[in-house]
């Protein structure tokens, strides 16, 4: 059989505002004459041609027709992109003109990660009747319930400005070209846009709070989430966008559980597609498959019927463990253990289970000008690759540092941690971050999963509505930890590390109660983690 | 983190340009930090200014790509602007070939001309399509262009669009495809082969397109701005085996104030240097970055052109010319005795006429490969072959060697062929002529230029215009002809041609001249 695809290029789908435009690919030895054929659609902002690649073309030598689709205003298709907009308009209309052409057997399901999931899950919320099922990688669709911005921390993220500039115009824009390194310091972030040179670019929007990561334009309802009957296909890496298993909570939870499946393996964002074996300078080949072998099962079960075997509900790589596991269900975690941070008599940080000791402070100095930073180069951000041996960062004096003793025994955690913190600041307002990291015997200080972490901005400490500190406050903080399916081994110690700044991805609080996009750099200030009976520092482990 | 800033170059991406009838066109633009620019350079390309990887592997950038742009700013202190063509990119409207540009680029210099990133005189910049939005800026937009930076000029139509002397370009369907959209189509999803060899009105549809404007394109191609003289200093970078060498030639000979650089190249090897081009060891010395003649253009923009640089094959070398050099015609005309089939016939170039003919069968179905392989003509960037061994065996190409030469001959400037020949075919008839340097001993040979002509049913006579060289023909070397009757993929046959027709070329009418420099 020839290896030559048949492709029908820049075919044009109209909407009766504009058409959008896609390409059609066929697997070796079929056409627009043959079929009809089960198919594939693929909606993108990224340039529809990112399908072609041969890693999505096994999924349409599978016996399948793709239709790669530029999203509005992107690409060759009319009208003007909205970044993070719901268009399932759009997504019904694309995936109902697939359905009805003529070498279409009428069911389709759709494939993509990150932003090319989220289209996904669009476009199920309109419930076209062709589309069977959906594999929406690598992104997170369910809101948070707290109401402030921003994932619910209230931080804002300078790392979007980068996504932005890579999707201004209407082609994928060359991000390495502007200096970003010079311009990352730029204050007021509210003209970040225009320093970086990407005028045209979205940002404002992010600004002015009209569009947000997780917001009303991107997320699903919990009734829309619910009403998902479709079979889906959940994947994920343990280094990627960890909103996605809050999505897959509320699918678990729901009344079609039973046909959403979820595979989480030793990959980052990119690695949904090709893992690496290397990440973060860890060996992590063990724990990568081909994640579009297991979309094609799933793909030929749901689209060509017949006796393909059913998806395990959960298929995860236990790190730590080190071994492929098929679960019932995830999180597996029924118990929990609390462990208190505290300090040492020579000062240290440690984490205890018991609750008794001193009241204590630990206090360092933030300067939003020099905050604590990640290896992750500028220029690359996305697809960057910095350590998981957060060692680098622990040795700087602004990222505080709390370590268990030796367990005895392993300690499996599977589930989502959660701080919860006494802070005080000398400042009007500060961010605290905190994350998780295995302490190996030979003193490594290894990231178990997370890319983006988690904080929180104190002022919205108790809701959407800022809430300044006032001199010495102490407040207290719940903060998400990371999502993991982890053994802390035997011999190993458990770490907790807690920051005031974790750029490049977060803009860096100055302390200042204005808005975040008006403020300048300010003076270094005081931020303090107390531990104690008066004021505890507490992580929340969900032990298997 | 990373926070090195190696070029200290601020940019702007997706600015808005409004094109001749408003429609918003999309530049990027690149200026040095903290310095007032020196001067403004407007590159105009086809193939998308935000385009994050050259076309193919080169250490040097494509013209106008975001690394270009900012290597250039930064070595030059000028503000550069890349401008996306309508259709193309980020630009909106439609890209419809060659009918929108010259009226887009007199906006796109008027605009910037005003805009607060720029200053100083506007210098214009492309390659390729991108060298025709240039030379039309150039030549209009004569107040505020104060110089021309071209690599491979088009031309006008009948030089490289819709093809050459009347005979149109099969291959450049596969630029079409590649232009079919604001992204670059990929190209490497067809059966070249397969649809290349379908009638042309079937190629559209063989390669998935509703609607490529195949069968407009030599329309639009009148739009094409041709090769009157630039009122500004230009420098015109081409070479040897680049299409539009013969176009690049004549703008510099016809501009009163050029610098013309024509290397050892292909079209691809003049945007992206490389000292090993068609399977030839060029050596190190051949090698020019476009870069440092952009820098060097923008450093004298008040003085007039030096000179015409050209890498002379053979020598391998460059040398400086004057203007226009002296030269004296060398003819050479062919004959046979037994026939010029093959190499292995006694086809032979003399400074004698021959009386004779010399007849062959062409083959539709079998035409005569323009390369071993469709590498060239998918990709531009795939290796050429500039050795024609590979046409050695074939019955339906004639050829004619000379005698080895006593003396080192020069040869600089354009081959012309007076053919007199005939065909039994009804419709018109192709021909293609190829001269070489043939190596002693005859094993390897150098391919020098190609031309075409179509004739006419019922005519006989027609002037083939090869194009220029620059080649010294070493004692012991013999000069070489070949006709054929086809050249796939890259010269299309005419319509309604027979699927075998005969062809005969009658020495007595049929003349090779040649450019001599006189000593």
């Amino acid at each position: 059989m020839s290896s030559i695809r048949r492709i029908l290029w820049a075919r044009r789908i109209p909407t009766g505002d504009g058409d959008l435009v896609a390409d059609v690919v066929f697997p070796p030895g079929h056409d627009e004459t043959t079929g009809p054929l089960p198919t594939l659609v693929a909606r993108t902002p990224y340039g529809r041609q990112s399908f072609l690649r041969e890693v999505w073309l096994r999924l349409v030598d599978r016996g399948y027709v793709l239709v790669a689709c530029d999203l509005r205003g992107r690409g060759d298709s009319d009208g003007r992109f909205a970044p993070w907009q719901r268009d399932t308009g759009d997504g019904v209309t694309v995936i109902e003109w697939a359905a009805a052409q003529p070498w279409s057997d009428g069911r389709v399901g759709t494939i993509g990660g990150s932003y090319d999931g989220l289209t996904q899950w669009w476009a199920a919320a309109g419930r076209p009747a062709p589309l069977r099922c959906i594999v929406p990688m690598a992104v997170g669709v369910r809101g948070r319930p707290g109401g402030r911005p921003f994932m619910d921390t209230g931080i804002p993220w300078q790392y979007w400005m980068w996504w932005f500039a890579l999707t201004a115009g209407r082609t994928r824009q060359d991000v390495t070209a502007p200096a970003w390194g010079r311009h990352w310091a730029h204050r007021p972030l509210r003209t970040f846009h225009e320093a970086v040179g990407f005028p045209t670019a979205a940002w404002p929007d992010y600004v002015e709070g009209r569009i947000d990561c997780l917001g009303p334009g991107w997320r699903l309802s919990e009734e829309e989430l619910a009403a998902v009957d479709l079979p889906a296909l959940i994947v994920l890496g343990w280094w990627d966008d960890l909103t996605t298993l809050e999505t897959w909570q509320a699918l678990q939870a729901g009344p079609h559980a039973a046909n959403k499946h979820l595979l989480v393996g030793a990959w980052d964002h990119v690695g949904n597609i090709v893992p690496r074996a290397r990440l973060g300078g860890e060996d992590v080949s063990a724990g990568s498959l081909d994640p579009l072998a297991v979309v094609g099962e799933f793909l030929d079960r749901h689209l060509k019927g017949g006796t393909v075997p059913e998806l395990p509900r959960a298929r995860m790589w236990h790190s730590g463990a080190n071994r492929w596991e098929d679960l019932a269900g995830y999180p597996g975690g029924t118990g929990e253990r609390v462990l208190h941070l505290a300090l040492d008599e020579s000062g240290s940080g440690v984490l205890r289970r018991d609750a008794s000791g001193p009241d204590t402070t630990d206090e360092w100095l933030h300067d939003a000008a020099d905050p604590v930073a990640t290896l992750t180069p500028l220029d690359a951000f996305a697809w960057s690759d910095p350590p998981h041996d957060q060692r680098y960062l622990e040795a700087r004096p602004d990222v505080r540092v709390y370590t268990s003793a030796p367990l005895t025994a392993p300690v499996t955690v599977s589930g989502r941690g959660r701080f919860e913190l006494s802070v005080s600041a000398d400042a009007a307002d500060a961010d605290v971050f905190a994350w998780i990291t295995d302490v190996h015997p030979d003193g490594r200080s290894m990231l178990p999963a997370g890319f983006e972490l988690e904080g929180r901005r104190l002022s919205v400490r108790n809701g959407p509505r800022p809430e300044p500190l006032t001199d010495g406050e102490v407040v207290r903080v719940g903060v998400d930890a990371q999502w993991l399916h982890h053994t802390f081994a035997a011999g190993h110690r458990i770490r907790v590390l807690i920051s005031s700044a974790f750029t490049p991805t977060c803009a860096p609080a100055t302390g200042s109660d204005a808005h975040w996009a008006d403020q300048e750099h300010g003076r270094p200030f005081a931020v303090r983690v107390h531990h104690g009976p008066t004021h505890p520092s507490t992580v929340h482990l969900p032990l298997q | 983190m990373r926070f090195l800033d190696e070029y200290g170059v601020d940019v702007r991406f997706d600015e808005a340009i409004a094109g001749s009838d408003g429609c918003r066109l999309s530049v990027n633009m690149f200026r040095p930090n903290g310095i007032r620019p020196s001067a403004t350079v407007i590159v105009w390309t086809p193939f998308g200014n935000g385009r994050s990887t050259p076309l193919g592997p080169s250490p040097v950038p494509s013209l106008g790509s975001p690394r270009h742009c900012r290597r250039l700013a930064a070595a030059a202190q000028v503000t550069v602007v890349s401008v996306d063509i309508r259709g193309r990119g980020d630009s909106d409207g439609e890209f419809v070939p060659f009918v929108h540009e010259q009226a887009d680029a007199d906006a796109v210099v008027t605009a910037l001309a005003g805009h607060p990133w720029c200053a100083g005189p506007v210098v214009v910049m492309g390659q390729g399509y991108g060298a025709a939005c240039a030379v039309a800026a150039a030549r209009n937009a004569t107040g505020l262009v104060t110089a021309a930076f071209l690599i491979s000029p088009p031309g006008g139509p009948g030089e490289v669009f819709p093809g050459r002397d009347g005979v149109r370009r099969a291959d450049l369907l596969v630029w079409r495809h590649l232009m079919a959209g604001r992204h670059p189509l990929p190209t490497g999803f067809a059966d070249w082969a397969e649809v290349l060899t379908r009638p042309w009105q079937e190629q559209e549809h063989g390669l998935g397109h509703e609607n490529l404007g195949w069968a407009d394109f030599g329309a639009t191609a009148a739009g094409l701005p041709g090769d009157a003289p630039l009122p500004v200093p230009v420098t015109i970078l081409t070479g040897w085996w680049d299409p539009a060498c013969r176009p690049s030639w004549a703008l510099a000979r016809s501009c009163p104030d050029a610098e013309l650089v024509v290397g050892p190249w292909t079209a691809y090897a003049a945007r992206h240097p490389s000292q090993h081009v068609g399977g030839i060891d060029w050596g190190p010395g051949s090698v020019v970055d476009p870069l440092e003649l952009q820098v060097d253009l923008l450093h004298r923009a008040s003085e007039p052109a030096r000179r015409t640089r050209v890498f002379v094959t053979g020598d391998n070398a460059w040398h400086d010319l004057p203007r226009t050099p002296s030269t004296v015609e060398w003819t050479l005309r062919p004959s046979s005795s037994r026939g010029a089939w093959t190499t292995a016939g006694d086809g032979q170039l003399a400074d004698t006429a021959g009386t004779g003919a010399d007849e062959f069968t062409s083959d539709l179905a079998d035409p005569v490969p323009a390369q071993p392989s469709l590498g060239q003509a998918v990709s531009p960037s795939a290796p050429a072959q500039l050795d024609l061994t590979f046409v050695d065996g074939r019955h339906d190409v004639l050829v004619y060697t000379s005698a080895p030469l006593p003396a080192p001959r020069l040869v600089l400037g354009e081959l012309t062929l007076e053919l007199d020949a005939d065909s039994d075919s009804p419709a018109e008839a192709l021909w293609v002529a190829s001269v070489e340097d043939v190596f002693p001993g005859g094993t390897a040979s150098l391919h020098l230029a190609l031309g075409v002509a179509a004739v006419r049913p019922g005519e006989r006579k027609a002037v083939l215009r090869l194009g220029p060289i620059g080649h010294r023909f070493l004692p012991g070397h013999r000069v070489r002809l070949r006709l054929a009757a086809t050249c796939a993929p890259l010269f299309r046959p005419a319509d309604h041609v027979p699927a075998r027709e005969q062809r005969r070329v009658h020495h007595a009418g049929t003349a090779l001249r040649l450019p001599e420099v006189v000593r």
